[in-house]
């Protein structure tokens, strides 16, 4: 198994933070794991990608050039990035604020990542929707897996926030369905 | 349990895990975890930490603390790492053991913040002023990232030099699983250092030598050294090697894609291998040397304009041909980019006095 994903979206949309949990949840299952940040000048407001890659095998190029999975946070970067993704590949997009892609010649699954964490109870919860979906998708790495490496690698200041981002984390598991 | 980590905190749990005595930094992108992680993790051991006011005063306390039998070093970033070269001919000129780090970024000048490996040169040639080297390292992974500085250590205590742990932006910042094993230190005693214990013979540590006789006397010591280091210490790994027709030689991030390379021309019956330098100096000169003599060439891959294809040409000294592919600015290269150079460079005749340098 070897799956090259680029996890995007703009800053403060946690895009950065969904791809380490669930680095996180593939190294609980021994696997290999990469997670790169397309690191620039830009940070808040401007745009934030990175790379995860989950393999079995040992991981060669550590940046996703053409990956089998996009997780697209807003309708800019699903633009950005839609053209990379291999034929047949998984795009994952935030329905709330992206359009269904164009491309024929991919899996596309909306998840309404910014009604699930509304409903979860905190809109900083979107990107945790997205994870729900990534686990559910791709089979990759196991929802036990998830909950484990959010209980255990959630950042410091947001750890009395990790029932609500369980509750989008399912919700969004979920809506992939 | 494996624990997930940027190369660059790699590089802090390696250096406490080595028995890092002192560290002296200034903030740097993309290194500025080394100085963060050691701000908290050297005063936890009771270590000494401190942030410079300059890079150029940075290097100068490693020169002291090495001085002292410490355990000493500090990292940067090219530009940073600029700033430290007299401060490493000295140490060097002193025969101190110290490490550096450079987590490379693209250049030159100030240059931008994403990867680069811009600062080969630099590093393997000296760098600073008159007649020394050093001894340097680049880990292509996390894991590499910790379990190298352990190396490093041991090799400035061994050969009294100091060494630099070479990375690029890319290594630093991407993480990835790693075993914080417990690591084998050898330390040796230090009689030379100026610790403040009484010693039948006074320590002195200088690097001015105004008679020439003696100044000729070091310089003939220094390179003994490194004749001595090249002999032992020289490293590489090799990939899909034996029956290759072409080998990719690249180090660092340019060594993970050229991996990449290899599985994927394989797939395509391409007879292509890897060649990975470990040691950038002392540098794997004589396995390439047999390699060009069975026959293969090489395509050089680096984020750089073609610094390392030099070492590699002078290793195949006109015995195969030797070919480039660079990207620079802080772009890494594509593993289909370098495939289709490859696939070039292998559809054309193997010519030694031709090569196609390509940026």
């Amino acid at each position: 198994m070897y799956a090259e994903a680029i996890f995007a979206g703009m800053g403060g949309q946690g895009s950065l933070l969904a791809a380490q949990i669930l680095a996180h949840a593939g190294v609980y299952e021994n696997r290999n794991v990469v997670w790169y940040p397309a690191y620039g000048p830009e940070t808040r407001g401007g745009t934030a990608a990175c790379t995860l890659i989950i393999s079995d095998e040992q991981i060669g190029a550590p940046i996703a050039s053409h990956p089998e999975i996009l997780v697209a946070f807003n309708q800019r970067m699903l633009d950005a990035y839609i053209d990379k993704v291999k034929p047949g590949g998984i795009v994952i997009y935030n329905s709330d604020l992206a359009a269904a892609p164009q491309r024929k010649d991919v899996k596309a699954y909306a998840v309404p990542a910014n009604t699930i964490a509304m409903e979860a109870g905190n809109m900083r919860s979107q990107n945790m929707a997205m994870v729900g979906a990534y686990t559910r998708v791709t089979g990759i790495v196991d929802a036990s897996s998830v909950k484990w490496a959010m209980e255990n690698h959630f950042p410091e200041k947001a750890k009395k926030a990790i029932p609500v981002n369980m509750e989008a984390l399912r919700k969004g598991y979920d809506a992939a369905g | 349990m494996k624990k997930l980590m940027k190369g660059n905190s790699a590089l802090c749990y390696g250096a406490i895990a080595a028995g890092c005595d002192a560290f002296f930094g200034y903030p740097i992108t993309p290194q500025n975890e080394v100085p963060e992680y050691m701000s908290w993790m050297m005063p936890e051991k009771g270590r000494v930490f401190v942030q410079a006011e300059s890079e150029v005063a940075a290097i100068n306390m490693v020169y002291g603390a090495a001085a002292s039998g410490m355990r000493a070093m500090t990292s940067s970033s090219s530009p940073g790492v600029s700033l430290k070269q007299e401060g490493l001919s000295y140490i060097a000129a002193a025969e101190l053991p110290a490490v550096v780090c450079n987590v490379q970024r693209a250049g030159p000048g100030l240059g931008g913040i994403l990867a680069g490996q811009g600062d080969y040169f630099q590093a393997v040639k000296g760098g600073g002023h008159g007649d020394y080297k050093l001894i340097t390292l680049a880990p292509w992974s996390v894991q590499e990232c910790y379990d190298f500085m352990a190396l490093a250590f041991d090799l400035a205590d061994k050969y009294r030099n100091p060494v630099c742990m070479l990375l690029d932006g890319v290594v630093g910042q991407m993480q990835e699983a790693i075993d914080l094993h417990p690591v084998e230190v050898n330390r040796p005693a230090k009689p030379w250092a100026a610790d403040g214990a009484p010693k039948d013979e006074k320590a002195v540590v200088n690097s001015l030598w105004v008679d020439p006789d003696i100044l000729e006397d070091l310089n003939r010591r220094i390179q003994a050294k490194y004749r001595a280091c090249a002999e032992k210490e020289t490293r590489y790994t090799e990939y899909c090697i034996e029956d290759c027709e072409l080998a990719l030689v690249a180090y660092g991030t340019s060594a993970r894609v050229a991996k990449t390379v290899v599985d994927n021309a394989r797939k395509q019956g391409l007879r292509i291998g890897m060649f990975r330098p470990v040691t950038l100096f002392p540098f794997p000169y004589a396995r390439l040397a047999e390699l060009a003599e069975a026959g293969k060439r090489f395509l050089v891959v680096e984020m750089s304009c073609g610094q390392m294809a030099e070492d590699v040409m002078l290793a195949a000294c006109g015995r195969t041909s030797v070919d480039f592919y660079g990207r620079t600015g802080g772009f890494v290269m594509t593993p289909d980019e370098v495939l289709d150079k490859a696939k070039q460079v292998m559809a054309s005749p193997a010519d030694p006095c031709q090569r196609s340098w390509e940026l």
